[in-house]
């Protein structure tokens, strides 16, 4: 299956996959393709490491969004921002959002509450497409690079998880109307990331059989496979016989193709592969990857999107 | 290579932690294969292990809930090798169960639709669950050794404060909240009523906010599950004390890659600031370069010289890791020619080789 990126013309795309295997990198990619590719794109991280920033070669903003080029923005969420932005949107008086906000048993629910912290990056994810935030710049799309804490499904569950648990009152109806959304395929869409080592691949797979019960249709529209080494050739081959540290190194290169069969065999999406580079994360990476990949994904005309 | 210094004592329960991805499950089975060759009883906990680990320590794939293996039987010197896979909901209702003064309380809180759909989410509690799980094992003494791998966190510092976030959680107001009558016979809030017209303004904005669905529930759980605060609020207390205590030691899993310094040194730290005993660092993974000289004629092949830069960046790291850690613990590589594909000789041995690498 090939890849398009006329698969992603979605406003909200939301990169998952296990912790380590190469989401921010893919977060990055994304961004950058789909803002070469004409969209204005405002690519969000989570995590409070603020990685992607770093692979932007930018400062960390500590919460403001920062600019990269015109059409690009980088921005680190942090849940208490979405959380009281969700305060805020639901409540007009002032002294009662203060106490609200104030109140230690509102920290706790903030830290604690089972997917609520999920739900509001969510909800305030979209709420940046519905209505303009700030007139003078509205992203296109937005990637989310979604943190991996737990097993990878369960933070894309939380609004499922919200409109199963909970039947009635605002909350609930929040977690519906996030849950349809996700499902909606022309707003919404899931990107995996994956290397090819059989843990990671085993729990992508667990993930795509998630997706594809909690989304319907076939689940996530892209897989990545990162870190793929080069195939060995036959010179390799033939000094693995002298050197233990090559001929582990075919070895590991065959395991992974072997896992690679194993998940395109049955992820039902296309995947791409993405290969190791030799250089240490950072722009340069990112450069790397995209040169690469510059003519595989570049948006094409030839109708094999299902836009 | 590395290791050099003091020696790691023989601690009875060593928990294995660091970020996903690293091969915290199959060092810990190396060390408890390790450990059960010398002689000891032993058990190693895991979560999550791999298909080919499951396969080594002979664990029946998609075993649901929690399952003991018995992988060697103690014989000719050697100790009793258990394995267990952990099921964090079953340890939770296990201790509900426990700690219920009756049936009914028990009964309350097992079927609360908050606590069956959400509590196993709610702060750190897969975490606690671990501890709570390697605190029961420590008590019962069935084992002269345990060996514990932990969740995957991807900050990898929740199972740390797990009991501290417990405890610090039951005593919020959260809790507190949950203790009084907030709503009367007819699902009303009761200080809505006592209050008048003030009180159907917060009423409507408590309901405008989270819903008073969901409060009750939430209320309702926290009710059934207050005659068991005391004596978990005392569990979790016992049970930093055991991960305080000389008899446990964390060993901090990591790889060289320079991109994971930041978490490993941010990691040891927290682990040293609670007072526990960082026994080892250890970068996992470490490529080995190519030993034989490139071929006299022609370019190198991109696989060699992919190698040869991963083996270069490697040593770099772990070079400056080791420098970074300095003399706050002992850094220990394991190259990742070692990488046992499934084979329980091949776990064991590099096993024996960590583990008198850590007690050099």
């Amino acid at each position: 299956m090939r890849v398009d990126l006329q698969d992603l013309s979605q406003r909200v795309v939301i990169v998952s996959g296990k912790g380590g295997v190469g989401k921010t990198t893919v977060t990055g990619l994304l961004a950058r393709l789909l803002e070469d590719g004409g969209s204005s794109v405002l690519a969000v991280e989570v995590d409070p490491r603020e990685s992607l920033h770093r692979l932007f070669g930018v400062q960390p903003s500590g919460g403001e969004a920062v600019t990269v080029s015109p059409h690009l923005r980088l921005l680190h969420l942090t849940y208490q921002q979405a959380l009281e932005a969700v305060v805020r949107a639901q409540i007009g008086s002032g002294w009662l959002r203060r106490r609200i906000l104030g109140s230690s048993a509102w920290a706790h629910v903030a830290a604690g509450a089972p997917g609520f912290k999920e739900l509001a990056v969510l909800w305030w994810l979209y709420r940046q497409l519905d209505s303009s935030q700030d007139e003078r710049w509205t992203p296109h799309t937005i990637v989310l690079d979604a943190p991996a804490g737990g097993h990878t499904a369960a933070w894309l569950q939380a609004p499922f998880l919200v409109a199963d648990a909970v039947h009635s009152g605002p909350v609930a109806e929040e977690a519906q109307r996030l849950a349809r959304r996700l499902r909606d395929g022309e707003q919404t869409a899931v990107v995996l990331v994956s290397t090819a080592e059989e843990m990671p691949v085993t729990e992508t797979l667990e993930m795509q059989a998630a997706l594809r019960q909690m989304l319907g249709q076939g689940g996530a529209r892209l897989c990545f496979m990162n870190c793929v080494y080069a195939a060995p050739d036959s010179a390799d081959r033939d000094d693995a016989r002298r050197d233990s540290a090559l001929a582990h190194w075919v070895r590991r290169a065959d395991d992974q193709a072997e896992e690679m069969r194993r998940l395109a065999s049955t992820i039902g999406t296309p995947v791409q592969l993405l290969p190791m580079l030799p250089v240490t994360s950072g722009p340069a990476l990112l450069d790397g990857l995209t040169t690469h990949l510059g003519d595989v994904l570049r948006p094409s005309n030839d109708g094999e999107g299902d836009s | 290579m590395s290791g050099e210094g003091s020696a790691v004592p023989r601690r009875r329960l060593t928990v294995v932690v660091g970020s996903g991805g690293v091969g915290k499950t199959t060092l810990a089975a190396a060390l408890a294969c390790a450990a059960s060759a010398a002689g000891d009883d032993t058990l190693v906990m895991t979560f999550d292990p791999s298909r080919r680990l499951r396969q080594a320590v002979g664990l029946a794939p998609g075993n649901r809930g929690e399952v003991e293996v018995e992988v060697v039987a103690p014989r000719d010197g050697r100790g009793r090798l258990v394995a267990s896979v952990l099921d964090a909901r079953q340890t939770f209702d296990r201790l509900i169960e426990r700690y219920a003064p009756d049936e009914s309380a028990r009964d309350r809180i097992l079927g609360n639709r908050f606590y069956r759909h959400l509590a196993g989410g709610l702060a750190g509690v897969l975490e606690y669950m671990a501890v709570e799980r390697l605190y029961e094992v420590a008590r019962e003494a069935r084992f002269d050794r345990v060996f514990l791998d932990t969740p995957p966190t991807q900050q990898a510092l929740d199972f740390l404060e797990a009991p501290d976030r417990i405890v610090s959680f039951l005593n919020s107001g959260a809790v507190k909240l949950g203790t009084r009558s907030w709503f009367d016979d007819d699902g009303r809030f009761r200080a809505a009523r006592a209050l008048g017209r003030v009180g159907e303004r917060i009423e409507e904005y408590l309901d405008a906010v989270v819903g008073l669905d969901l409060l009750r529930e939430m209320v309702e759980f926290f009710q059934a599950f207050m005659p068991l605060y005391r004596g978990f609020d005392a569990r979790a207390r016992e049970v930093k004390g055991l991960l305080e205590s000389e008899e446990t030691g964390f060993l901090l899993v990591t790889t060289p890659e320079p991109d994971r310094q930041p978490d490993t040194l941010f990691f040891g730290r927290r682990l040293l600031q609670r007072g526990y005993r960082l026994d080892a660092v250890i970068a996992n993974r470490m490529t080995v370069p190519p030993e034989a000289s490139p071929p006299v004629y022609g370019e190198p092949s991109r696989s060699r010289r992919l190698l040869i830069w991963l083996g270069q960046r490697d040593r770099e790291g772990v070079a400056r890791l080791a420098e970074l850690l300095g003399a706050s613990a002992p850094l220990i590589t394991v190259p990742m020619l070692d990488q046992p594909a499934g084979d329980l000789d091949r776990l064991t041995a590099l096993g024996v080789d960590l583990s008198s690498r850590l007690r050099r």
